[in-house]
């Protein structure tokens, strides 16, 4: 990582752990629950969201296993490992930390 | 287990790849599927629905190949795919891969073979214990020669050293010797170190077999009869006998019990000797049939070897070895003690020479060190051209792949990912290369040692290349295949888009190919003139159909009478061989490279002492007509001189004659070997001029012109092993066995050896200047004719690139014979330009190897000239058939491509 795009990149690895957090989703569903929990605010690119997925695999924070969708058809689903909730706590917090601080900087004027 | 766990990934990631890939596949589909479901259910036409999920997702590929690069080992597995892609390549173009591979590995077998050589040589230190401890003693007096230093001490001298040094934690000791072994009813000389006892254990080196000498060993002057075998000896003789301990040996009638043999690592501590045995040096007297040497401080024989206590400055081994010396050698002198002799002892200065590359670096280094400086220099321009060449080679090609390079592109293909394909297509070649080079270096560095440094150097060659050769050749692979790769890989990155039009870097790597094959060129003109120029000197004797060889039969056991029997019968029986047409012996060998010195006295001539002495040889009667020398005053020896009880007479050589005599006629003068050998005994000049001899390059066939005078050989007293020359009336080759039978009949047990014509020994003593000649000359060829098809290669191409303009300029009415010079002219172009560049390189060339060359002006225009001749003949040779494609082009069909 450490490229220029790290801070959006970062956030949506935060999103997906966030949206695993939940329940057990296919990469579809995990696109679509942010778009509507963030009420459309925030729109997943899908090229990058499985490059995402497949990094946080490696990572061991996310696992995946193949089933079965709502519509009956076989689809790859992620849930959160015990490592990845870890993590989900590390970026939450590091994340308000931010936010904080943006939001103190932004109240300064 | 992490480490277990990643194996298993990359194993996973590797045989696994088709499945993964699958699954990746169908998790995007299943994604596009829904995409498309919620859109329809959004109430989206079908048409839409499923353009917008597509335009939702992006490009599939692109996505699949981002999505790879997050698996673990992405960069491997994409290897794997690149190099079985390389490989279909190479498959496909055949012809291109095996000229790429084979113009590769001569450049890289070669560079690895010289350059594994000379490090072989010049670089590796000892294979012992701590080397970088080791110094060689030597001492320099104010008589020494500029650049010399005389590096043999007495044994008694090494004994106080090993006793009262400080500086040191060890000294040892080797001397080298040639004793008669006998293997069953034959005789030969074999080479053998007579060392100090404690040598082994100084190196800090373990037995391969039995027990290796200790200081135990090597006590009692004849006490020892012990010796430990050389490793390749115990192969080559014993095959390898686990059993060998106890076995005797007979060397110079005298036994010697085997105790041990020698690890494979150790030859000797004088780079390039490879004895066969090791014996104690307190046995020096038995094996010579004498007494010991190793009990007279006036015998300065043994070189000595230094181990320093850690951390001790060279500065303070010089002045306690000054100090020792000076003390040991006044004390010893040989001569009365007279004012010169004082200061000459006084201004002797011990110089310890670090040895840990062995005995003689500094003497090493100055005779080879020049000339492996430049071949590594050579070889390293081929495999620049080699390189050069297939760069060419592959950005043609890259242009040629612009329709595939851009298809992958638009499918998503990242440019990193492009530059990585190219980069293992040029590094599969390289390898490949490197493979062939490899098998090439193996067998050229056994042909190069053998060249350089003759037959018996070959035993120190491993059999196997080592782990440094190994590394060598996949260092030199890797940064070729970089080298020729990298521009053409990052050119086609950019041509994948928009297709460059301009190859001027291609035509100007041309015209530098030619400079660098001029550069060769005139370099190997300048090398075979110089071995033509030694072959032809004038060595003051006809050196057509002579021979010689030695005969040493051993002193002990035989007396005096009994030798120069020997040496009239051996005469004797040659001259009456059919096809011998004179006979006559000399105790330094023609050409044998050795010298013998031993002062001068003249009468009525004052000779200030520290002047250089005359040299001396001791030959047969009717020497100087045997070989063809000519006389330019008196007579030669005859039967009637070289008797003991003869009047004693000597023949000096023109130079002697010129500096003592001057214009007076040297006939009769009386003269005598000087007063310094013997302490106590006065020699009286008592030989009397007979004759005058034209100067003789008898030594060496490239050396100084040196003063000699001569005796008969049964008028003096050394005369344990003497040379044979003889001269045939026929091709004196074919004649050496029959002649060799001949002796060997006269005395079955005498050792003969060194048996050859002047010719061989010419040959022998300009090796390394033959190597460089060969070589060189050998790879400006390569060189040639690698820039000829670079230069066909680049001219095949620009003619076809431009076969549409061609075709145009005829149809506008240019004719074919313009059409045709054009090419040329272009052709002319790059040679002028390179040949232009080549000159001041090839100058340059001349002045840095000045010191190789002989009778040859570093400034060789002649050289030069050839070398552009033929760059530029062949050259347009390859422009001309490019030229006459160009004009044989139809307007017709080439108009209507495309």
């Amino acid at each position: 990582m450490g490229k220029p795009s790290d801070l959006v990149q970062g956030t949506l690895d935060l999103l997906i752990l966030r949206t695993l957090a939940w329940e057990p989703m296919h990469g579809w569903g995990i696109a679509n629950r942010i778009e509507q929990v963030s009420g459309n605010v925030l729109l997943v690119q899908q090229g990058s969201l499985y490059p995402a997925l497949h990094r946080l695999e490696e990572q061991g924070w996310i696992a995946s296993s193949w089933g079965e969708s709502e519509n009956k058809r076989k689809a790859k689903f992620y849930c959160l490992t015990p490592d990845g909730k870890a993590r989900l706590e590390t970026e939450r917090w590091q994340w308000e930390r931010l936010s904080g601080a943006i939001h103190l900087v932004m109240e300064q004027s | 287990m992490r480490l277990w766990k990643r194996v298993r990934m990359a194993w996973y990631s590797l045989t696994g790849r088709e499945n993964r890939d699958q699954e990746l596949s169908e998790e995007l589909s299943a994604h596009l599927e829904m995409e498309f479901e919620a859109r329809m259910a959004k109430g989206e036409s079908m048409d839409s629905a499923r353009r917008n999920a597509r335009l939702a997702l992006g490009n599939m590929t692109g996505v699949a190949e981002a999505t790879r690069g997050n698996w673990s080992f992405s960069l491997l597995t994409d290897l794997g795919q690149d190099m079985s892609f390389a490989y279909r390549l190479m498959r496909k173009s055949p012809v291109f891969t095996l000229a790429a591979v084979a113009s590769l590995a001569l450049g890289i077998g070669a560079n690895t073979a010289i350059f594994s050589v000379f490090r072989m040589t010049l670089l590796d230190p000892l294979a012992v214990h701590a080397p970088e401890d080791l110094y060689q003693l030597a001492f320099r007096t104010m008589e020494s020669r500029p650049d010399s230093y005389t590096a043999s001490f007495s044994y008694p001298l090494i004994q106080v050293i090993a006793k009262e040094a400080t500086t040191l934690s060890a000294v040892t000791c080797s001397a080298s010797r040639q004793p008669s072994y006998r293997a069953g009813s034959n005789s030969r000389l074999i080479p053998a170190e007579l060392v100090c006892g404690n040598l082994f254990d100084v190196l800090g080196l373990k037995p391969a077999l039995g027990r290796l000498l200790t200081a135990e060993d090597n006590i009692k002057a004849g006490g020892h009869p012990v010796v430990v075998l050389a490793h390749h000896f115990w192969r080559s003789e014993f095959g390898g006998d686990p059993d060998v301990m106890g076995k005797t040996l007979e060397l110079n009638r005298n036994k010697f019990t085997v105790i041990g043999v020698a690890p494979p690592t150790y030859f000797s501590m004088s780079k390039g000797n490879t004895p066969a045995l090791f014996l104690p040096i307190v046995m020096d007297g038995t094996l010579q049939g004498g007494p010991s040497d190793t009990n007279t401080r006036q015998s300065w024989w043994i070189r000595v070897m230094l181990r320093r206590k850690p951390g001790v400055p060279a500065d303070a081994m010089n002045a306690e070895m000054t100090a020792l010396l000076q003390r040991d050698w006044e004390f010893s002198d040989r001569e009365e003690l007279n004012d010169y002799r004082k200061k000459l002892i006084s201004s002797t200065a011990a110089s310890v020479m670090s040895a840990e590359r062995g005995f003689d670096t500094v003497r090493r280094e100055r005779l080879y060190g020049k000339a492996f400086q430049l071949l590594i220099g050579v070889v390293a321009v081929v495999l620049l051209i080699a390189c050069i060449n297939i760069a060419n080679l592959l950005l043609a090609r890259a242009t040629a792949r612009q329709r595939e390079i851009s298809t992958r592109l638009a499918i998503g293909a990242s440019r990193w990912r492009l530059v990585r394909q190219l980069l293992t297509e040029s590094m599969a070649l390289a390898l490949l290369g490197g493979a062939a080079g490899l098998l090439l270096a193996i067998g050229l560095e056994r042909v190069l040692v053998f060249e350089a440094f003759g037959r018996s150097a070959l035993l120190s060659v491993p059999e196997v290349p080592t782990p440094r050769v190994l590394l060598t050749t996949l260092g030199l692979s890797i940064v070729a295949g970089l080298g020729f790769g990298l521009a053409p890989a990052l050119t086609a990155d950019r041509q994948g888009i928009r297709a460059s039009h301009r190859i001027t870097g291609r035509k100007l790597m041309v015209s530098f190919q030619v400079a660098l094959s001029v550069l060769l060129l005139s370099g190997a003109g300048l090398f075979l003139q110089t071995l033509e120029n030694l072959r032809r000197i004038d060595s003051g004797f006809r050196r057509e159909n002579l021979l010689t060889m030695s005969i040493a039969p051993e002193a002990g056991g035989r007396s005096r009478e009994a030798l120069l029997g020997y040496y009239r019968n051996v005469t004797e029986a040659l001259r009456e061989t059919p096809g011998v047409s004179g006979v006559s012996l000399s105790s330094i060998g023609m050409l044998a490279g050795s010298q013998w010195g031993s002062g001068i006295q003249v009468a009525g001539v004052v000779i200030p002492p520290g002047e250089p002495t005359p040299l001396r040889n001791a030959v047969g009667s009717g020497f100087f007509t045997v070989i063809g020398a000519k006389l330019l005053e008196g007579r030669d020896f005859g039967e009637v001189d070289n008797r003991p009880d003869a009047a004693k007479v000597a023949i000096v050589n023109e130079s002697f004659a010129r500096k003592y005599f001057g214009k007076e006629s040297a006939l009769g003068r009386k003269i005598g070997r000087g007063a310094q050998l013997r302490p106590g005994l006065k020699d009286e000049p008592i030989h009397s001029i007979i004759g005058v001899v034209k100067d003789l390059k008898d030594s060496r066939i490239n050396e100084a012109v040196e003063m000699y005078w001569y005796v008969p050989y049964e008028q003096q007293e050394r005369i344990e092993g003497m040379n044979v020359n003889v001269r045939t009336s026929g091709d004196a080759t074919q004649m050496m066995a029959l002649l060799r039978a001949r002796v060997a009949q006269v005395d079955p047990y005498v050792p003969i050896s060194r048996e050859s014509t002047m010719a061989m020994a010419v040959e022998d003593q300009i090796r390394q200047e033959r190597l460089v000649a060969r070589l060189s000359a050998f790879f400006a060829g390569v060189a040639l004719l690698l820039a000829v098809v670079g230069l066909y290669g680049v001219m095949a191409y620009t003619v076809e690139r431009r076969s549409k303009e061609i075709g145009i300029r005829m149809a506008l009415g240019e004719t074919r014979g313009s059409i045709l010079w054009r090419v040329l002219r272009e052709t002319l172009i790059y040679i002028c330009i390179g040949a232009i560049a080549g000159v001041p390189m090839a100058l340059g060339l001349g002045f840095a190897a000045e010191k190789l060359l002989y009778g040859v002006k570093p400034a060789d225009w002649v050289s030069i000239g050839i070398a552009v001749m033929m760059i530029s003949t062949f050259g347009l040779m390859a422009g001309l058939v490019s030229a006459r494609r160009a004009a044989s082009i139809e307007p017709m069909s080439a108009l209507r491509i495309e």
